[in-house]
């Protein structure tokens, strides 16, 4: 079994399911975590999430080979989330329904209730500045920090240029560095 | 460097993403500028608080989930470009469209149509030079088999275009030619060449015609 992604494409291509179940553990958690930020609601994350996978196999013989499996996922899963955050549906429920965020296991369980009690407040206050952010900062703040893509690939993503996604990505840093001295969350 | 052109490097910075020439000038000016050097740590700090959200792993039954629509839609894969453009699916029903040219020919020939178009274009007052009416008798002999293997030319034929329908016309017009030429051989270049041209005519229109019918039909039956 070839293990690049661009070569597990082909085999997709050809119709091996295998194929496609390598590239689904590969990109799971990533590409779940990108979208359950971009959203922030499970749900709705785990909607957008089946559903660019099932795009993958749908879309599986209009892939370029030339271009790199994760820049072609994360386009697919953020042209989703960006449809479902423009929707008119989204729109009207936005004000009234706030987030709703899994509680996710802190790093290290070992520092007792108050450590993780602490842990899960330093998320809910980055969680908040996050959220504080223009869609199209936010959207590449997390591709930069959480997803570790090169301004180059997010470029790609976003169709837009590695300078404008330079200037996006400091906008935001900068606008969470007032966020969270503000709100005390920088120790 | 001037703090001011620092401030856009920092963010930068913490994501590896400053040329190495960049990398130099910011370390140079952070040597000799306090400020910048706690600016730079403020921003340090908000990249590392951001680690506070942390990743969760996707409900364990997504994959099992997502399998099982795939298997259930049993979606078509998308036509390739090479798919789409392909004439292979297309020549059965060219050639035969082409057999039932020649065998419509073989029990009404050439002659005895060219015979009933004259006796209806004079019944109905219209009186046309003899090329025309060569042409219309061979328009007949490539719409029709053509309209009628219409339904047949959409069928394993992915991403289905006008260019399909005009393709199979080609085809059919290429099978028919040499047989087409034998039997008008006794008309003279002319005539032939009217019969002939309108067997062309009548197979381009039969074959977009015939498509568009195909066309409809699939999507009446929801393919």
């Amino acid at each position: 079994m070839s293990s690049r992604d661009e070569e597990l494409m082909l085999d997709l291509k050809r119709g091996d399911l295998e194929a496609f179940t390598i590239l689904y553990e590969r990109y799971q958690r990533r590409l779940y975590n990108f979208i359950l930020r971009y959203v922030e609601d499970p749900s709705t994350a785990e909607d957008l999430f089946q559903e660019t996978f099932l795009k993958v196999y749908r879309l599986r013989e209009a892939y370029d080979q030339k271009a790199l499996f994760s820049t072609w996922l994360y386009t697919i899963a953020r042209n989703l989330c960006w449809d479902e955050l423009k929707s008119p549906r989204r729109r009207q429920a936005a004000p009234s329904q706030p987030p709703r965020l899994p509680s996710s296991e802190p790093a290290d369980p070992s520092p007792g209730p108050l450590g993780a009690l602490e842990a899960k407040e330093r998320e809910a206050l980055v969680r908040k500045a996050i959220a504080s952010l223009p869609d199209v900062d936010r959207e590449v703040l997390i591709l930069s920090r959480y997803e570790g893509l090169r301004y180059e690939e997010i470029a790609k993503v976003l169709g837009t240029s590695a300078q404008a996604v330079k200037a996006r990505a400091h906008r935001a840093l900068t606008a969470l560095k007032e966020h969270l001295k503000q709100h005390g969350g920088l120790a | 460097m001037r703090c001011d052109e620092t401030k856009p490097l920092m963010s930068a910075y913490f994501a590896q993403e400053l040329t190495f020439r960049e990398r130099e000038e910011l370390d140079e000016h952070l040597r000799g500028c306090r400020f910048c050097q706690e600016e730079l740590e403020a921003y340090q700090r908000t990249w590392a608080a951001l680690g506070a959200w942390e990743d969760v792993p996707p409900r364990p039954g997504l994959r099992e989930e997502l399998l099982a629509r795939i298997a259930g839609e049993a979606v078509p894969a998308a036509p390739s470009r090479r798919e789409r453009w392909s004439v292979r699916p297309l020549l059965w029903p060219a050639l035969l469209a082409a057999a039932l040219s020649v065998a419509a020919s073989l029990f009404l020939p050439y002659e005895r149509i060219i015979e009933l178009c004259r006796l209806g274009l004079r019944s109905s007052g219209l009186e046309l030079p003899e090329g025309a009416i060569y042409f219309l008798a061979g328009t007949l002999y490539g719409l029709l088999p053509l309209l009628l293997v219409g339904p047949l030319m959409g069928r394993g034929t992915p991403g289905r275009s006008p260019f399909q329908g005009l393709s199979t016309g080609c085809l059919f017009v290429l099978a028919i030619f040499p047989y087409a030429l034998v039997q008008c051989s006794t008309f003279g270049v002319g005539l032939a060449l009217s019969l002939i041209g309108g067997m062309a005519a009548g197979a381009i229109g039969g074959s977009l015609g015939g498509f568009w019918l195909a066309s409809k039909g699939l999507a009446l039956s929801g393919r």
